[in-house]
C-alpha cells in the first residue's frame, strides 16, 4: 500500500512530532508498505494568516496515494478519500487554550470569526476521516468536548526501546528531556534543598532558551547544591541520554498538564525505572501511579523532596515500582507493529 | 460560439423582452444561442416573447444539461422575482455563468428561493444569510419578510445581491449606483453595460395623439408597486386646481385589487381623473404611449439596475419624470425631469405644471431623451460585451473556480466573506487571474 504521512513543518524547527512522523514512515516501510512524508509549512503568526493556510491545504490534490495518515492541524485538512487522523494537535489556541486565556487569536468579533472557521474546518476534516486516533486520553477528551467526535487512543510507541534495558541504579534521580518552565525541572532542584544529604539529581537535556539554563544554574549555586545536583544542559546523543536513564534509581518527569504519556515516562517504564511525577501532569499519570509504578505528589518542593529520598533509600521498593511500570507499559501493547496495524486497519 | 441564455420568456416580463432583443443581436453576430425559459413551472406553458432560436424549459434536465455541456458561455438573467427566475437560480448553483443583474436588490428573490427550500432538511438559507450579514441575519430577515416594510428594512443591509453574485463567474449590470456589493462578491469580472431596449415599433416614432388641447396626460406603466409612487402623483395632481382640472392619470399594467381600490379612492377623494387599464397587449401599450405626453417613471426606493419602462419611454420620445437616485441619477442631464425625494409631491406638481405650460420645451426634452437613449441602450453593444466575456469568464475560468472554491470552503466552515478581502488569502490565488496585472 502507498501510505502518505502528512504533517506540518516550521522550517528548521524539529521536535517530537517531526520525530514521530519519521518513525511512523520508517515503520510503515518496515511493515512492507511504500511510504513518504509530506510536510506542509505552517506559520501561526499572525493569526489572520491561518485561514489562508487552511485553504491552501484544503485545495491540494493528492494522487497515487492509497492512504493518508495525517497528524496535525492544519495538515489534516488535506483531502483524500482514505484518510485517517492520528491526532497529535488541534489548534489548541482555538480550544482549551482559548478558554484558559492563552491564545494568539484576537479578541472580539475577529477572534470569534477565526475560531468559527477553525472549528468548522476541523469538524469537516473529522467527519470525513475513516478513523480518528489520538495520542492520549487528554487529546481524546478535548476532541470529544469541543468537537463532539470520539476517537481511539493510540499512544505513540517508543522509537528505540532497545536502548532502555534498564540496569542497576547508581544513586540518583534522572530528569531528562527538554528543559523549560512547563517541564518544571526547577521544582526538582528546589526539592533537593529539602532532600536528604544522600540524594542526588541529574538534569540532562537541551534548554529551550538560555534563560531556562541560567535559572537552574542559579538555583544550584544559590542553594549550594553543586555536589548533589548535576546539570548537563545540552542536546544529548541518544546513547548518552539512555545511559543516564538506565543507571538511575528513578526518573522524574513533571510537566504541567501534558497531553500524552510522555516519551520520558515511556522510556523510564521500558527501562523498569520508577516514575516520579506530580498530580497536575496530565497524560503522564497514565503511567505514573502513586505507590504502584512510582510516586505522584503535589507539585511543590517539599513533597518532591520526600519521594526523591524514597527513591534513594528504598531500593527494593523502587525495584518493585520499576517492575510494575514496565509491566503496565508492556500491557498497553504500545509498539510499532501494533500501531501500524491499527492505523491501516 | 455557442451560448445558453436563461431568461423568463413570459410576455409580461420586461427582462424577457430585453433578452429577446439581445438574442436577436447575438444571432446576427453568428452566435448559436439556446434559450432556457426560467420561470416557475406554472408559467412555462404560457406564451413567450419571440426567440428565433431553440427554447428549452429549465425543468428539462437532460436537454439543458447537454446544451450547457457544449456551451462556450452560460448567461443567466436575474431579477428580484423568484417566480420569474426560479430556474436561473436552480441552474446557477449547479453551473456558474455570467449573471445579467437587473436589480441591485434581490430580497424577494432570496425569500422566494428560501421558501421553496423549506422542508429540504437543511438550513441553507439561514446559513447564507448569516455568512453574508452576521450571526442573527437569518432571524432579522425572516422577521422583516413578514412585514410590508420588508424592502425598507433590508435594502440597505441585507439586499442579497452578494448571494447571486458570488455564484456568478462574471456579472453584467446596467448602472453603477449599486455596484459595490457586486464587486465585493463576484469572483470574476464585473461590467456595466446599458440595458438594451427598444420600442414595440422598433424605432419608428409614434405620433402623439392630439387629444384635448392643453391637457396633461400622465402615464405610469408596469406592476403597480408602492415604489412607483402612484399615490404621490395623484396627490400632486389633486393638490393643484389647474392640474386637477386638466390632467388625466393613467396606469397600464398589473394592479391588484387592493392597490386599485386604494388608488381609486384616493383619486376620487382628491378629484383626480385616474384610469387603471390593467394588463394590455402590445398594441394597446403602444397606444398608451401615443396617448401620453408625460410618463411618470418614479421609483422610491429605487432598486433596479436599470428601468426598462424609463428607457422605453425615452425611446418613444416622451418627457419623463424620474426620482433623483439610483439608475435614474445616471440619466443624462436634460433628458428627464428629476423629482426631489425629500419634497416629492410638491416637486411632482411643479414638474407637471412646467411640462404642461411649455409644450415646446416638453417636446424638445422628449427628442433629447430619445436621441440619448438610442445612442446608449444598444443591443449590439450588449451582445458584443457578452461575446467578449466568453473569452475571460467562460464556464470554467481558473481564477473564478479558484476563488469560488475558497469562498465555498470558507462558507462551509462557517466563515464569512471577510476572509476573501484578506490579502493573505487573495494575493496567492491572483496567479490564476488571466486578467491580473500582478501575477508574477
Amino acid at each position: 500500500m502507498k501510505v502518505l504521512v502528512v504533517n506540518n513543518m516550521a522550517p528548521f524547527v524539529w521536535g517530537g512530532a517531526e520525530e514521530l512522523a519519521v518513525h511512523l514512515q520508517r515503520n510503515l516501510v518496515a511493515a512492507g508498505h511504500e511510504s513518504e512524508i509530506l510536510r506542509l509549512p505552517f506559520q501561526w503568526e499572525p493569526s489572520t494568516g491561518i485561514p489562508a493556510q487552511m485553504l491552501y491545504v484544503r485545495a491540494m490534490e493528492l494522487w497515487n496515494v492509497d492512504k493518508v495518515i495525517a497528524l496535525k492541524f492544519p495538515a489534516y485538512l488535506i483531502r483524500h478519500p482514505n484518510k485517517v487522523l492520528w491526532l497529535l494537535h488541534q489548534y489548541r489556541q482555538a480550544y482549551d487554550l482559548f478558554d484558559a486565556g492563552h491564545t494568539n487569536l484576537p479578541s472580539g468579533e475577529d477572534g470569534d470569526a477565526l475560531r468559527t472557521v477553525i472549528r468548522g474546518a476541523d469538524n469537516e476534516a473529522f467527519a470525513e476521516s475513516r478513523a480518528i486516533f489520538t495520542n492520549s486520553e487528554v487529546t481524546r477528551q478535548r476532541l470529544l468536548k469541543y468537537n463532539g467526535f470520539d476517537a481511539t487512543v493510540l499512544p505513540p510507541p517508543l522509537n528505540d526501546p532497545e536502548r532502555f534495558p534498564g540496569g542497576q541504579g547508581e544513586g540518583y534521580v534522572f530528569a531528562g528531556g527538554r528543559v523549560n518552565g512547563m517541564k518544571r525541572q526547577h521544582l526538582l532542584v528546589e526539592a533537593m534543598v529539602h532532600a536528604g544529604p544522600g540524594s542526588r539529581l541529574v538534569v540532562a537535556g537541551p534548554p529551550d532558551t538560555p534563560e531556562d539554563a541560567v535559572r537552574l544554574q542559579e538555583l544550584v549555586e544559590r542553594h549550594g547544591l553543586t555536589d548533589r545536583v548535576r546539570l548537563d544542559l545540552r542536546f544529548l546523543a541518544r546513547a548518552e541520554y539512555a545511559d543516564y536513564l538506565n543507571r538511575s534509581n528513578a526518573v522524574a518527569y513533571l510537566p504541567f498538564d501534558e497531553d500524552s504519556l510522555g516519551y520520558v515516562a515511556m522510556e523510564a517504564a521500558t527501562a523498569g525505572k520508577p516514575i516520579i511525577s506530580t498530580t497536575d501532569s496530565g497524560g503522564i499519570l497514565g503511567l505514573a501511579r502513586h505507590q504502584s509504578t512510582g510516586w505522584v505528589v503535589a507539585p511543590d518542593p517539599g513533597a518532591l523532596a520526600g519521594v526523591i529520598d524514597a527513591a534513594m533509600v528504598g531500593a527494593r521498593k523502587g525495584d518493585d515500582y520499576g517492575r510494575a511500570a514496565r509491566e503496565l507499559w508492556q500491557g498497553l501493547g504500545i509498539d510499532w507493529p501494533t500501531t501500524i496495524e491499527a492505523l491501516l486497519r | 460560439m455557442k451560448l445558453v441564455m436563461f431568461t423568463p420568456g413570459l410576455r409580461t416580463s420586461a427582462i424577457g423582452r430585453m433578452a429577446s432583443i439581445v438574442v436577436r443581436e447575438l444571432t446576427a453576430k453568428g452566435v448559436e444561442v439556446i434559450v432556457v425559459r426560467c420561470e416557475a413551472e406554472s408559467f412555462l406553458p404560457k406564451s413567450s416573447h419571440p426567440f428565433d432560436v431553440p427554447v428549452f424549459s429549465w425543468t428539462d434536465d437532460t436537454a439543458v444539461g447537454e446544451a450547457i455541456a457544449t456551451a462556450d458561455l452560460v448567461v443567466y438573467h436575474v431579477g428580484d422575482n423568484f417566480a420569474f427566475h426560479k430556474g436561473a437560480i436552480a441552474w446557477l448553483g449547479r453551473c456558474p455563468g455570467v449573471v445579467c443583474l437587473h436589480d441591485f436588490y434581490l430580497g424577494h428573490l432570496f425569500h422566494g428561493w428560501a421558501h421553496s427550500r423549506e422542508g429540504s432538511g437543511n438550513n441553507e438559507a439561514a446559513h447564507i444569510l448569516r455568512s453574508l450579514y452576521g450571526k442573527d441575519a437569518d432571524l432579522r430577515f425572516s422577521k422583516a419578510a413578514c412585514r410590508t416594510s420588508f424592502i425598507a428594512e433590508t435594502a440597505a443591509t441585507m439586499p442579497c445581491t452578494e448571494w447571486v453574485c458570488a455564484m456568478a463567474s462574471a456579472v453584467v449590470t446596467h448602472s453603477s449606483w449599486g455596484i459595490q456589493r457586486v464587486l465585493n462578491s463576484c469572483p470574476g469580472p464585473v461590467r456595466v453595460v446599458p440595458l438594451p431596449y427598444e420600442t414595440l415599433t422598433r424605432g419608428h416614432v409614434v405620433t402623439e395623439e392630439a387629444g384635448v388641447p392643453g391637457q396633461v396626460r400622465v402615464l405610469t406603466i408596469g406592476h403597480a408597486n408602492p415604489n412607483k409612487r402612484m399615490d404621490s402623483v395623484i396627490r400632486a395632481i389633486g393638490g393643484a386646481p389647474w392640474l386637477r382640472a386638466n390632467a388625466v392619470y393613467r396606469h397600464v399594467g398589473h394592479i391588484d385589487t387592493a392597490a386599485f381600490m386604494d388608488l381609486s379612492a384616493l383619486a376620487t377623494g382628491l378629484g383626480v381623473d385616474f384610469v387603471a387599464s390593467g394588463e394590455v397587449d402590445d398594441a394597446a401599450l403602444e397606444q398608451a404611449f401615443a396617448w401620453a405626453n408625460v410618463v411618470s417613471c418614479l421609483r422610491m426606493p429605487s432598486l433596479e439596475a436599470a428601468s426598462a419602462s424609463a428607457i422605453e419611454s425615452m425611446l418613444y420620445g416622451k418627457a419623463i419624470l424620474v426620482s433623483d437616485g439610483g439608475f435614474y441619477a445616471e440619466i443624462e442631464d436634460g433628458c428627464a425631469v428629476r423629482v426631489e425625494g425629500t419634497n416629492e409631491i410638491a416637486s411632482i406638481r411643479r414638474a407637471l405644471e412646467q411640462l404642461a405650460g411649455d409644450p415646446v420645451g416638453r417636446e424638445s426634452l422628449g427628442v433629447r431623451a430619445r436621441e440619448w437613449a438610442e445612442r446608449t441602450f444598444r443591443a449590439d453593444a450588449y451582445a458584443a460585451e457578452l461575446i467578449e466575456l466568453s473569452g475571460t469568464s467562460g464556464t470554467h475560468p481558473p481564477f473564478v473556480n479558484a476563488t469560488k472554491f475558497f469562498f465555498d470552503t470558507l462558507a462551509r466552515w462557517g466563515g464569512d466573506a471577510r476572509w476573501l478581502t484578506v490579502p493573505s488569502v487573495l494575493e496567492p490565488i491572483a496567479i490564476f487571474d488571466a486578467t491580473g496585472t500582478d501575477a508574477t
